[in-house]
């Protein structure tokens, strides 16, 4: 695979959040704002950074029976050092993000990505997949946290646009608005994409219909 | 010699089509829009007729853009429009109307296409997503017959729930709260008209009485216990006849059995109670028609009939004998389980070892007392404060508790705990010898959109240079020592008023002087 395909790919046609549906807890629960969207956005790109190059690095070394425990704690411990350096240097993003900072620990995106590519490629391929996966999760959490703020609260970037005039739609910046916004969003990736994500995963039945097939190999595992 | 036919069932068509069920629950509505125009004037029929235009509008334009069959004629979207109409207060802004239509057509019903495929009611989830979004607009009732008195200013009054759930008012007798004559929305008020509507529904068989009686029944037995009085009270007030009658007998997001819609019914009326009693809203009949939509279908799954003739399944339990024999797993070589172990405990470790190094860059010392972001958030309060101390707190008065209280060189800092609707608020009070010089409230769990508006700058800002004992006003300050409360969250706006007073009583016994 041409090494701009797999930067390319996380954006849109293999984005995370919004193709493969990974994620998901942090993308609802964090994007009440654009600008923690991106934070969020931006520390997980980092923390996929870090783990995918380790895992790449060490993957002739880490044994395939303990490659999990390897991986997790190899991702908490950027997790934490992330933490570290968030609580040092911008505590006010620290205190947004709050437990869900922690919780990249178990986001599926580094975890998945570290089975499915980091521990099957070279170095540099591994860091280009994770700025791809990690941009294309920043990408799609800033896009709802700037609906979801713009909608919800009339600001954008924290800057009042309703003049005192409109009134924004409180329900956004919710849950159930983040919802939502998750699923218009979906359905304009699927519009964009021409539906490609959608239709190869009704046309082939179960593993190999996920649009990740190609890079997870699970299914030539599963048919034999 | 006629032809034989022969076919399947159905053989007969009752001639009971949806566009006759609809004009049916259309006629049922008539009496509670009279009863609307009578308690709230002629902008009530302006309210129904924006809704009901626009639902007609949405549906018809969305079928179109989407090239479906066009089902505008079956007057579903007309049923939609009025019930959101009776859903919202008087007071609405005509705009915030559309946007309730617009959900409630385009979102809730065409995107899960169309009649009979929502799995929620359209004019309840409309009518949720306008409360949670603009709930000052949506909680804005006017007194009945306030339209006859057009120079007197508008008067805001408490529904019957919320002065039950404590708001200030009094508490209309059942009998007016049957007939109609109480705050609320357009058409919920009153229960007579409602009945009248049902009656005439249950005559065409339109509806069954299962889910109504259900609803009505259980609320009715869960309320008795407070007294017939509350009880009434309860039943005759809020959306409950709207909800148990209109919306909870909605064909597409109702149980289809007997069994089923009593079991629907049974579940609505025990989360409405359980909402009205403990939930932070004051209304609950929304909610819990919703919550019990969403679990129509497993109870239709659990009430499915038997067909004719045949017997239940006797489960079989028949125990798969495992197979134990020969599988034993062979002993692996020491070295297969050392390695793994090996490489794990040193990515461990090295793991550990950059986090202690990390650690060690980026730790802040430990600074003694006051952290820098307390009292950061202190100065913020008593702008010119300097060398700050915390001290011992002083007694705390009946009403509010004085948890914490901080001195400084300007002024003194009170940390108060009140209790306020959606139960503990927690807020800083800055007061120099000036007077109150800022208020911050650190914890709040009232109404968001409502209550948590007496967290917002906007309210605080009153208490700025206030002494002595600071009072409460609804809509206008009349007296100099009136505040004016936010719009719809008075509980909320007096816990933060008693906080205040607390902290200032506790500064004057203090000595009050900044030192």
């Amino acid at each position: 695979m041409k090494n701009r395909e797999i930067f390319l790919r996380g954006l849109l046609k293999e984005n995370p959040v919004l193709v493969m549906l990974l994620g998901t807890c942090p993308t609802l629960a964090v994007t009440t704002m654009a600008l923690n969207g991106i934070g969020m956005g931006l520390a997980t790109t980092f923390v996929l950074l870090g783990s995918n190059v380790v895992i790449s690095l060490l993957k002739r070394v880490i044994p395939k029976e303990v490659r999990l425990p390897c991986y997790i704690v190899i991702i908490a411990g950027f997790v934490t050092l992330v933490g570290f350096l968030l609580e040092r240097y911008l505590p006010a993003l620290n205190q947004a993000l709050g437990l869900f900072l922690s919780l990249i620990t178990v986001n599926c995106i580094i975890l998945g990505r570290a089975e499915m590519f980091a521990s099957k490629n070279s170095v540099g391929k591994s860091a280009l997949d994770a700025l791809g996966m990690g941009f294309g999760f920043t990408l799609a959490l800033f896009c709802m946290g700037a609906v979801r703020e713009l909608i919800g609260a009339g600001t954008i970037f924290g800057i009042d646009i309703t003049f005192g005039v409109l009134e924004p739609m409180l329900i956004f910046i919710l849950p159930a608005g983040g919802f939502f916004v998750f699923g218009c969003l979906i359905a304009l990736v699927n519009r964009l994409t021409k539906g490609r994500a959608a239709e190869r995963r009704s046309q082939a039945d179960g593993c190999a219909g996920c649009p990740a097939a190609g890079a997870c190999g699970g299914c030539e595992e599963v048919a034999k | 010699m006629e032809a034989l036919i022969v076919s399947q069932s159905p053989h007969r068509h009752s001639g009971v089509t949806t566009p006759v069920i609809m004009r049916d629950v259309l006629i049922a509505l008539i009496p509670a829009l009279i009863a609307s125009v009578v308690f709230f004037g002629p902008r009530a029929l302006l309210v129904t007729a924006v809704t009901t235009a626009s639902a007609i509008f949405f549906e018809y334009a969305y079928r179109r853009l989407m090239h479906r069959q066009q089902t505008v004629g079956d007057l579903s979207a007309a049923v939609t429009g009025v019930l959101l109409a009776f859903n919202l207060p008087v007071s609405i802004p005509l705009w915030i109307a559309v946007i309730g239509s617009f959900v409630a057509i385009v979102v809730v019903k065409q995107l899960f296409g169309g009649i009979g495929k929502n799995f929620a009611n359209p004019a309840i989830t409309a009518r949720i997503v306008l409360m949670v979004s603009f709930a000052v607009h949506m909680t804005n009732w006017t007194e009945p017959f306030a339209y006859l008195h057009p120079q007197a200013e508008a008067v805001a009054s408490a529904t019957p729930l919320a002065v039950l759930a404590g708001s200030e008012g009094t508490l209309p007798s059942p009998l007016m709260l049957f007939l109609g004559n109480c705050g609320g929305c357009l058409g919920e008020t009153s229960a007579l008209a409602l009945l009248l509507g049902g009656a005439y529904l249950l005559y065409k068989r339109v509806i069954r009485p299962h889910i109504p009686l259900a609803y009505l029944g259980t609320v009715a037995l869960l309320t008795l216990p407070f007294g017939v009085e509350r009880m009434a009270t309860y039943l005759f007030s809020g959306g409950l006849a709207i909800g148990a009658i209109f919306m909870a007998t909605d064909y597409t997001t109702s149980p289809i059995t007997g069994k089923g819609k009593i079991i629907f019914g049974i579940g609505c009326g025990l989360l409405t109670v359980l909402i009205r009693q403990f939930g932070s809203y004051p209304e609950g009949v929304s909610f819990s028609i919703l919550l019990m939509n969403l679990l129509v279908p497993y109870i239709d799954i659990w009430t499915a009939p038997r067909p004719f003739g045949l017997t239940r399944d006797k489960k079989k339990k028949e125990k798969t004998k495992t197979a134990v024999e020969g599988d034993q797993t062979p002993i692996r070589p020491l070295r297969d389980v050392l390695r793994p172990t090996a490489v794990l405990c040193v990515v461990v470790v090295l793991i550990a070892g950059a986090l202690l190094a990390t650690y060690r860059v980026t730790r802040v010392e430990e600074e003694t007392g006051l952290t820098e972001a307390l009292i950061s958030e202190l100065t913020e309060l008593v702008p010119q404060g300097a060398d700050w101390e915390e001290l011992q707190p002083p007694a705390s008065p009946e009403n509010a508790t004085i948890t914490r209280c901080f001195g400084s060189s300007a002024g003194h800092v009170y940390e108060v705990v009140t209790k306020s609707y959606g139960g503990d608020l927690t807020l800083l009070v800055g007061i120099t010898p000036e007077g109150v010089s800022g208020v911050s409230v650190t914890e709040t769990s009232d109404t968001p959109g409502l209550g948590s508006k007496a967290a917002d700058e906007g309210f605080l800002s009153q208490f700025a240079g206030r002494k002595g004992e600071i009072t409460v006003a609804k809509n206008k300050a009349t007296r100099d020592s009136d505040i004016v409360a936010v719009a719809g969250a008075t509980i909320s706006s007096r816990a933060v008023t008693t906080a205040v007073n607390a902290a200032l009583a506790a500064d004057s016994e203090l000595g009050g002087d900044g030192e």
